[in-house]
Order: structure tokens, then C-alpha cells, then sequence
């Protein structure tokens, strides 16, 4: 029991983020085109640089360890990276109808979960008819 | 963080394309870019990409989605139409101009069924102008596991019970939004609106609720959402020669339908020999029954604008704003005026100066609001029986207090910016802003922030453009919580008592009245810097570089500076390899440090 002020540190929160796409469209003919994209982003965040001293008081409760309160840099870091890629066919049927279909891919990839991973892959593939009037 | 690069992605997918379209557009001299122009021009945005251009028209499409999900769908479908499964899409438009009367009507289904959007617009020989749209969304919602909320020592002990495991939120979002505009044929210098906005949010979300007092006790339950906005706007425009001016009225109310969660809080109880003797420091334990939390209260807005705007041709052109609103609580009565009156002032000097000058006071009254605590007492047979904690402790005053909201504020201030053409298709442009705040229920009462800026824009070759800024701004006495962290040493020893008692010795309003460090995250000075640069040396290539700089700090803290400091560099590439194929290509880079001081007590007790 008792009350030993209070332990102090300069904390600094790093964040870094990468982000790039690059896409293509090709009209192969009048008639059909077709495209594809590729997106991805990386992440990087964390508190760091806490280093707590707990000389720096006279003295400390009995069951605590405020050096381990410095690992709130670990607990506080994350990291993802995320892939998002589609490609697609766009063709002309006539005057009347057109015929989209693409497919997707995308995935989260949390490389440093703390409570929860928030991991996850999805593949999709749509098709569609366009009539015209 | 992963819905700021979400958003930071996309938005930077939706910045760059139109510039890359428009140098595509400057460049392209096929047939084909004429038909692809000229078919935008005639025909709505939401038609296929090879629709043919028409006066009238439209189009159905049906199709299907297969999905193949593994892992969690939070981060890779929060707002996005996926679901497990094949499923259909469906998606319909249609346009006419005929005779002065022009529609365009488009609808679209994805594959979840929260993901809608729908649209009419109509317009009537340009009398009357309608504009419909009704939009749904899906949103992802975490479940918090609460699993890092459990810990003890000894009797005193951090813990957590989950009521949603298992339940996944996907709440969705709904907007429906009318407008119309009505100019009178006989009197065409008037037009009248009519407006209606209707956002709604329902679903499930997870809502949390602490008991404290024996133990640290974090529930999660489901919380119903059906939660509502309105807003109605109305207005008029009148323009007579060279003055126009505009009023108009809007009313916004915020209201949720769905029940009130309810919660029984725990026994407050002394957490070594758990006697109910910690029951006059808390205002509602077990014993006062199921209470209402997670509540969001009624609100409204009603607002009134005033907007007027004179042009003295050669002598410049003036524009006035005055503005009056209230906002309100209604479930307290609790509430902030707001008065804004502004004006700003154009004037071209010559063929290669302009000068602007604004002007602006604000004024944000914030009602006050009684705070009635309640003040329960420790029962018979406990060391502070019959007491309140307000009688038990004497120096800690009166519980229930006039709360008083640091938003309260008289802003004023200008600015003065200049536009100068120089040499060789170069504009630099010159800046001095000056605000003045006074907030009188803040820590830090008065402000004063003063801020330069310059940038120059230079196209010296038709194959080479370029733009540079700078702007550094400088407050005195920014926004600041004053003695907010870093308690001294007061209590030394153990409190009296076997064992010792937490309610002999310093009290936590004790050690909250002696902290000493104050606190801010607004800066004392930033200096801000861009520079951009676009590269066409031919007509199917260009490249851009960008890179943004920030640094902002407060030095004024007594016990640890703060500083936030960032830099984005950029690049984006188009180049179209023949008439038939186009590559882009971007690269982005995001460097962030922010600089704290982090303070923990040293206590027991």
C-alpha cells in the first residue's frame, strides 16, 4: 500500500505505410477489352521507446513490475499486408448485349495479431449480361 | 489504422485516375477517344463503357457472383458486398431528353442485400429539377474477444464476461436523399428548394459497460441499432443584376428506436474483506436493479443561412455569410448556439495581381448542464456508516456540479492572400492568416494563431509543370489540458489499518488535484512543405513525383514535449504502349512519428 508518485517516459508511435497499384486496359478489338489491376498495401504501427525506471521513486507496491509495463510496445504492434487483384473481360455481343466477368483476388494477411487474427482470403468471380434498349 | 489505409488507397485511386485521365485526354487524337468522349458526354455515368452514345436509351444487366471465403471477413469485407456462395447481382439504367424534359433513372443490387443504390433524376425545362437517391451499405464490425481483460492480485481483480461470443455485427448504413429545385417561369431571377435526407443505421453492434468496485468487471452485449437522422433544408435564391442572394433553413434531428440495454451493476465491495463498505464511492451498485447504458440521446439542429454576393466588376466582388444555429440534447436540455458571420473580398489588379481578403467571427455558446450526482450511503456496520463520500471526506466538496463544455468559444479572425502572375507561366501566391480564440471554459483560455504561406506554380515547358509550398504556422498558448498526468509522491507509507484500508490515507481526488504535467496534442509550431512535379515528354507518357513533409510540435509542455512528424512521398506513371493499351502504375510511401510522454501512477490502495 502507499503512494510513490509517478513513473515517466518519452513514447514515440512509429507508423509506416506502403501502397502501390499498377493497372492495364487493352482493347483487344472493337468489341472486347479486357483489364487487370493489382493493389497492394503494407502496414507497420507500434508505441516504442517506453523504458520505465522504477528507481527513479522511492519505492514500489509490493506485486508490481512497472519495467514490464514497457512491453506495452509489444502488445501495441501490427502489421498487415493486403493483396487485392482483378481481372476482366468486357465483350460486345452484337448491338444489344454486352458480356462482363472478371475475377478477384484478395487477401489481409495480419502478420502480429494480438487479441484476434484478422487474417482472410477471398476469390470471387462475377459474370454479367448487359442488354441494351 | 487499417480503415485509414483503406480509405488512403482508394482515395488515392480516385485522385490520381482523373488526373491520368485528363492527361489521357489531352493526348489521346483517335477516332476512338472522340466516340469514348462524346458517349460520355450524352449519356449518364453509370452506363457500361461501351455503350453507344444516345438521346435515349437504357439497359438491364443480370449476372451472378461466386465467393469462396476463408480466414476472418473483417478486414478483407468490411465494407465490402461479399457473402459466401454463388449469388445474383442485378443492375438497370435508363435516360431520355425529349422536349425540354430530361430523366435518368439507374438502380444496382450486389451481392449482399444490404448493398443498393438506386437513383432518378428529372428535369423539367429547367423549371423544376428533382434528384433522387437511395443508397445502402454493409459494415463489418469487430467483436472484441475482451480476452486481455483478465487479471488479479490477490482479491483485487481485473475480469471480463463476453454476452456476444460468437456473434458477427454487420450493421448497414442507409441514406435516401431528395432534392429539388424550383425556378418560377415567369420570374426566373428566383429559384426555391425543397430538400430531404433520411440516414439510418441499424443492426447490432457491441456495447460494453464496467462495473468497478470490488472488482474491475467489463461486460459485452449485443446492442440494437436503429438509429435515424432527418434533415429537411429549404431555401431560396434570388438574383437581381449583380447581387445574388440566398437563405436557407434546415432541420436536423438524430433519434434511435431500438430498446435500452440494461445492466446490473455489481455489489460495491471493500476488495480485500469484500464488507460493503466501498457503497458510498460509487453512485450505482446491484442494489439499485437493472440501469439503462449505451444510451444515445435525441437530437436536433435548426439552422438559418444567409449568403449574399455583390459584384463591383471592376471595383471587385464582395461575398457576405451570416449564420445562426442551435444544437440540442433533448433528452438534458443541453445545448451550444453557434453564430458565424464572414465575408470575403475579391479584387483583380491589373492583368497579373488578385488579392482576397476574408474576415470571420464565430461565436459557439455552450449551454451548462447540472450534474446530479448520486450520492448513495456506506451501510450500517461499514467504518463510514451513514456517511455520503462527500460527508466522509469534507475537502472533497460537493459532488454534483455545473459541467461546462471547453467547445465554448469566440473565434475572429482574417487573412490576406495575393495571386501574382509572373514570367513564363509561373504564378506565386502569398498568404497571412490571423485567428484569435477565446475559450472561456477551457484551461487555456486565449489563443492566438498566425500562419504564412507561399507556393509557386510553374509550366515553363509544355513537357514539364511543377508546383512548390511552404506554410508554417505559429500558437501561442495552444488548446492544453493543464495538470493532467504525473502525480508527485504524497503517501509514502502504508495506509492505517490491518490490513490497510483504502479508505484511510490520500484519496484519488487528492492525487488527482496535485498532477502536474499538462498535456496537448495541438502544436506550438508546424512547418508544412509539398512539392510536385509532372513529366509528358511524349503524348502517351507521363510521370509524376509528389512529396508532402509535416512537422508539428509543441514546445511549451512542462514535463515532455509532443511531436508529430510525417512524410509521403509519391509517384504515378501512365503510358500508353499504342492506341489500344494503357498501363498506370502508382507507388506511395507513408512515414509517421508521434512523440509522447506516457505517465503511470505508482499507487496501491
Amino acid at each position: 500500500m502507499g503512494q510513490f508518485g509517478s513513473l515517466k517516459d518519452s513514447m514515440e508511435n512509429r507508423n509506416n505505410e506502403h501502397s502501390a497499384w499498377t493497372s492495364i486496359q487493352m482493347r483487344l478489338t472493337d468489341q472486347i477489352s479486357t483489364y487487370g489491376q493489382v493493389v497492394m498495401t503494407e502496414a507497420s504501427s507500434g508505441f516504442t521507446g517506453l523504458n520505465l525506471d522504477p528507481a527513479k521513486v522511492s519505492a514500489i507496491p509490493a506485486g508490481f513490475d512497472y519495467r514490464a509495463v514497457s512491453d506495452l510496445g509489444n502488445y501495441s504492434r501490427l502489421r498487415m499486408r493486403w493483396w487485392n487483384t482483378e481481372v476482366g473481360v468486357r465483350q460486345m455481343l452484337g448491338k444489344s448485349f454486352q458480356f462482363d466477368s472478371a475475377l478477384t483476388y484478395d487477401r489481409y494477411r495480419d502478420s502480429q495479431p494480438y487479441l484476434e487474427d484478422y487474417s482472410g482470403k477471398h476469390w470471387g468471380a462475377q459474370f454479367r449480361v448487359h442488354y441494351f434498349f | 489504422m487499417t480503415n485509414r489505409i483503406l480509405f488512403r488507397t482508394f482515395a488515392i485511386w480516385w485522385l490520381i485516375l482523373p488526373i491520368l485521365g485528363t492527361a489521357m485526354g489531352q493526348t489521346a487524337s483517335t477516332a476512338e477517344s472522340k466516340e469514348k468522349k462524346e458517349a460520355a458526354q450524352s449519356s449518364p455515368s453509370t452506363q457500361p463503357a461501351l455503350l453507344p452514345a444516345h438521346n435515349s436509351g437504357g439497359y438491364l444487366a443480370v449476372g451472378g457472383v461466386f465467393s469462396n471465403l476463408s480466414g476472418s471477413e473483417n478486414r478483407i469485407g468490411e465494407f465490402n458486398s461479399i457473402r459466401q456462395g454463388t449469388r445474383p447481382v442485378a443492375q438497370f439504367g435508363a435516360w431520355d431528353i425529349n422536349n425540354g424534359f430530361a430523366y435518368e433513372i439507374s438502380g444496382e443490387r450486389g451481392v449482399d442485400p444490404n448493398d443498393q443504390r438506386y437513383s432518378l433524376n428529372a428535369d423539367i425545362r429547367r423549371w423544376f429539377r428533382t434528384d433522387f437517391t437511395f443508397s445502402k451499405l454493409p459494415h463489418r464490425l469487430e467483436n472484441d474477444p475482451l480476452t486481455n481483460l483478465d487479471t488479479a492480485k490477490g482479491t483485487v481483480v481485473v475480469r471480463s464476461d463476453r454476452g456476444d461470443a460468437g456473434v458477427n455485427y454487420c450493421p448497414y448504413y442507409q441514406e435516401t436523399e431528395i432534392r429539388n429545385r424550383l425556378t418560377l417561369p415567369f420570374f426566373s431571377a428566383l429559384s426555391v428548394k425543397f430538400d430531404y435526407r433520411d440516414q439510418g443505421r441499424k443492426g447490432t453492434s457491441q456495447a460494453h459497460v464496467i462495473s468497478k468496485c470490488a472488482n474491475c468487471h467489463i461486460s459485452s452485449k449485443v446492442r440494437q441499432m436503429d438509429q435515424q437522422t432527418r434533415e429537411f433544408r429549404t431555401g431560396a435564391e434570388l438574383r437581381i443584376s449583380r447581387v445574388k442572394l440566398e437563405y436557407e433553413y434546415s432541420t436536423r434531428d438524430f433519434q434511435e428506436n431500438a430498446p435500452v440495454l440494461m445492466n446490473t451493476y455489481d455489489a460495491a465491495l471493500h476488495p480485500s474483506t469484500l464488507a460493503k463498505s466501498f457503497l458510498n464511492r460509487v453512485q450505482y451498485d446491484s442494489s439499485n436493479g437493472p440501469l439503462p447504458f449505451a444510451v444515445a440521446p435525441r437530437f436536433r439542429k435548426n439552422q438559418h443561412t444567409v449568403r449574399g454576393r455583390l459584384d463591383l466588376e471592376k471595383a471587385g466582388e464582395f461575398q457576405a455569410t451570416f449564420l445562426t444555429a442551435r444544437s440540442l440534447n433533448e433528452e438534458k436540455a443541453y445545448g451550444v448556439n453557434t453564430r458565424v458571420v464572414g465575408g470575403i473580398y475579391n479584387l483583380t489588379l491589373g492583368e497579373r495581381f488578385h488579392l482576397t481578403l476574408r474576415a470571420r467571427d464565430v461565436d459557439l455558446d455552450s449551454d451548462s448542464f447540472f450534474v446530479q450526482v448520486n450520492e448513495p450511503v456506506a451501510p450500517a456496520g461499514t467504518p463510514q456508516a451513514g456517511l455520503t463520500f462527500s460527508q466522509a471526506y469534507p475537502s472533497f466538496g460537493k459532488a454534483s456540479y455545473d459541467a461546462v463544455s471547453s467547445l465554448a468559444r469566440e473565434v475572429w479572425g482574417g487573412s490576406m492572400e495575393g495571386r501574382m502572375q509572373l514570367a513564363h507561366r509561373t504564378i506565386a501566391r502569398v498568404g497571412y492568416f490571423y485567428e484569435d480564440t477565446y475559450r472561456p471554459e477551457a484551461d487555456v483560455a486565449k489563443s492566438i494563431t498566425q500562419k504564412v504561406k507561399f507556393s509557386l506554380t510553374s509550366s515553363p515547358h509544355k513537357e514539364w509543370k511543377g508546383r512548390v509550398g511552404y506554410t508554417y504556422t505559429h500558437t501561442n498558448t495552444p488548446f492544453t489540458h493543464v495538470k493532467a498526468a504525473f502525480t508527485p509522491e504524497m503517501q509514502p507509507y502504508p495506509s492505517a489499518g490491518n490490513p490497510p484500508s483504502p479508505l484511510a490515507g490520500v484519496q484519488y481526488y487528492v492525487l488527482y488535484g496535485a498532477r502536474q504535467a499538462n498535456l496537448s496534442n495541438v502544436p506550438t509550431g508546424s512547418h508544412e512543405t509539398y512539392a510536385s512535379s509532372t513529366w509528358m515528354p511524349m503524348d502517351r507518357f507521363a510521370f509524376s513525383a509528389h512529396l508532402r513533409a509535416n512537422q508539428r510540435k509543441n514546445s511549451q509542455l512542462n514535463f515532455g514535449g509532443w511531436s508529430d512528424n510525417d512524410i509521403t512521398p509519391s509517384a504515378e506513371l501512365w503510358y500508353s504502349l499504342n492506341p489500344r493499351i494503357d498501363l498506370t502504375a502508382n507507388y506511395t510511401y507513408h512515414r509517421r512519428r508521434t512523440e509522447t510522454l506516457f505517465v503511470i501512477p505508482v499507487f496501491d490502495g
